[in-house]
């Protein structure tokens, strides 16, 4: 086992500057008596613990535990109550715990679609895009503090694209980011929410290996659509499918889909199913399909 | 010069505190870095007694709990940092039972896990105390840290930790001694200097527009020997460390910074010697440099 001097720790490292910085922050939230602003800050700590634990620039484990030592700060100063008072020591890392640094890059891409996919549900006149852009911002700079996100400038991008479709104000000026077309798309299309009625219309049965995750095979096995729903059904092994995953298409209309997953039952079954829209025109003919876990993405080319 | 180093306790006030002991109030009493339970004389002849299926008292086993916990480097995390009051859990969440030390050494001893949550226990207990006693829980397991920085092994396990908890004790003051040099707020990084290591800051313009950088490396002992005894900045001047004190603990002789031009956009550390001195308030003033 390498010893810890010998790893990568800037994401532990970033983890205990941001634990200072986000009681600073609660702390002042709280004498201002803003208890749900307490709770985001707890939230966008929580989105940061699992960015970095995610593109593996720091151990799971180690970096839960420094949340959990967050929120006894929080306990014993009256910010948080009513929760148990947790004194755990330490994690015992193992040697699987090691951090291994991979690039953020799908990683982001994936939170940003998932973000889409709830900011289509709101008015634009509400300008949740602030919010979307102010959530993924301390994940980006976190990403970029341990390196996995080099040159990115899709958060840039996001903030460009959420204007130009009216969710955000225009972003200042000088900021460098372009208006992604897929996104512009999906918010475009403001496709209505999906409900648990809505049945494909076609189907196609595929198997066609995608790639791995985890040294385990993930296969699609079967596109199925309607108008208003692109359905997409995987297999992956159970210890794989157990954990969190994000898929997205783009077809040949230039029509972004997105979803999430519609079956939570992957983890005794291995499936994945993930219900994704707008659904589908009768001319589209192929689908680039984006299949995403932790900082492992999956991408393909399906023929309908 | 470190042989004249007063110990970290030195110039901190005495702190008590009542505990509800087997139903009676008794006095936890703080001073000169230790602990102890005002109320009981004999203290071992009640562990020898709880030994024998007594009851323990409870101002003993805190004493106890104390020590254990003293060496802790959470605490360091967990305690108060500028210009906050006193932390702490309300009372009513102490547990009602803690082990006593006999307890602990039994033959049969503790598992780990039973270890861990009886740890918590602990830790919740401390916590309860009033929060003066919290305050010298966390200077004493700060005082341990730094007698353990010298050790590589203590460094890489927790020196990102601690790291992290001098930066945000140090960063207030620091952000106010770059600003003497006369711009914006400036930008500040402050990470812990090598064990024997004196402090060290820098400051540099990077560009015309851009914000002053001051980059710092502070001794961890900071924590404890200036920051805990809340002498960090008297009158504006900012302390980098102590050399020597009176045995009252009521003066000390320190470094205290001071800006020296290294080039056109770049200035340096100057320490100059100087006394601190508590007024009849129990202000600290500087006294000549």
């Amino acid at each position: 086992m390498p010893t810890p001097a010998a790893t990568d720790r800037r994401g532990e490292a970033h983890l205990w500057l941001l634990l200072e910085e986000a009681l600073a922050d609660a702390r002042a939230a709280h004498a201002s008596g803003t208890r749900g602003d307490v709770d985001e800050v707890l939230r966008r700590f929580d989105g940061v613990v699992n960015a970095l634990s995610d593109v593996g620039a720091v151990a799971r484990p180690l970096a839960r535990h420094i949340a959990d030592e967050l929120e006894v700060a929080l306990t014993v100063r009256g910010i948080v109550e009513g929760r148990s008072f947790l004194w755990r020591d330490p994690p015992a890392l193992q040697p699987e715990d090691r951090p291994v640094r991979q690039r953020g890059d799908g990683w982001l891409e994936a939170m940003i679609e998932q973000q889409l996919d709830v900011v289509v549900d709101v008015t634009p006149a509400t300008h949740i895009g602030e919010r979307v852009i102010a959530n993924l911002t301390p994940q980006v700079r976190a990403l970029r503090a341990v390196g996995s996100l080099k040159s990115s400038r899709r958060l840039e991008d996001l903030a460009a694209t959420l204007a130009a479709a009216g969710y955000a104000p225009p972003p200042a000026a000088g900021a460098r980011g372009e208006v992604d077309k897929g996104w512009l798309s999906f918010l475009e299309a403001r496709p209505r929410p999906l409900t648990g009625e809505d049945r494909p219309a076609a189907a196609k049965a595929i198997t066609y290996e995608l790639g791995h995750v985890d040294r385990g095979a993930v296969t699609l096995t079967e596109l199925a659509w309607s108008t208003d729903l692109l359905r997409v059904e995987l297999t992956a092994p159970t210890y794989v499918a157990r954990k969190r995953w994000t898929a997205s298409a783009f077809d040949d209309s230039g029509q972004l889909h997105l979803g999430q997953p519609a079956l939570d039952g992957g983890g005794n079954t291995g499936a994945l199913v993930f219900d994704l829209r707008p659904g589908l025109r009768d001319t589209v003919r192929t689908l680039s399909l984006r299949v995403t876990h932790e900082a492992t993405r999956l991408d393909e080319q399906v023929s309908l | 010069m470190d042989d004249m180093k007063p110990p970290w306790w030195l110039g901190l006030a005495p702190a008590s505190g009542l505990v509800d002991c087997n139903g009676t109030q008794h006095r936890l009493q703080w001073s000169a870095g230790r602990l102890r339970a005002a109320d009981h004389e004999d203290v071992e002849a009640e562990e020898a007694l709880a030994a024998f299926g007594g009851d323990a008292a409870r101002c003993i086993a805190l004493v106890d709990a104390w020590r254990r916990a003293s060496g802790n480097v959470r605490l360091v995390t967990l305690g108060r940092r500028p210009s906050e009051g006193p932390i702490g859990l309300p009372s009513d969440r102490a547990p009602k039972t803690l082990l006593s030390r006999s307890d602990w050494r039994g033959p049969a001893g503790l598992s780990r896990a039973e270890s861990a949550i009886r740890a918590g226990f602990e830790a919740a207990a401390l916590f309860a105390l009033p929060g003066p006693l919290v305050d010298r829980l966390v200077l004493t397991s700060m005082a341990s840290c730094v007698e353990r920085w010298s050790n590589e092994a203590f460094r890489c396990e927790h020196g990102l930790r601690l790291g992290a908890a001098l930066s945000a004790r140090a960063m207030p003051a620091l952000r106010r001694f770059g600003a003497q040099l006369g711009r914006d707020v400036p930008v500040v990084t402050v990470s812990p200097s090598q064990p024997d290591a004196s402090p060290a800051i820098t400051a540099r313009i990077e560009a015309a527009d851009a914000p002053l950088v001051v980059n710092a490396e502070l001794p961890v002992a900071w924590l404890v020997d200036v920051w805990g005894r809340g002498i960090s900045e008297p009158d504006g001047r900012l302390v980098l460390g102590v050399r020597e004190a009176d045995e009252a603990g009521r003066e000390f002789l320190v470094d205290v910074a001071e800006w020296e031009p290294a080039g056109p956009i770049t200035w340096e550390l100057a320490a100059v010697p100087a006394r601190v001195v508590s007024d009849d308030d129990g202000r600290w003033r500087v006294r000549g440099t």
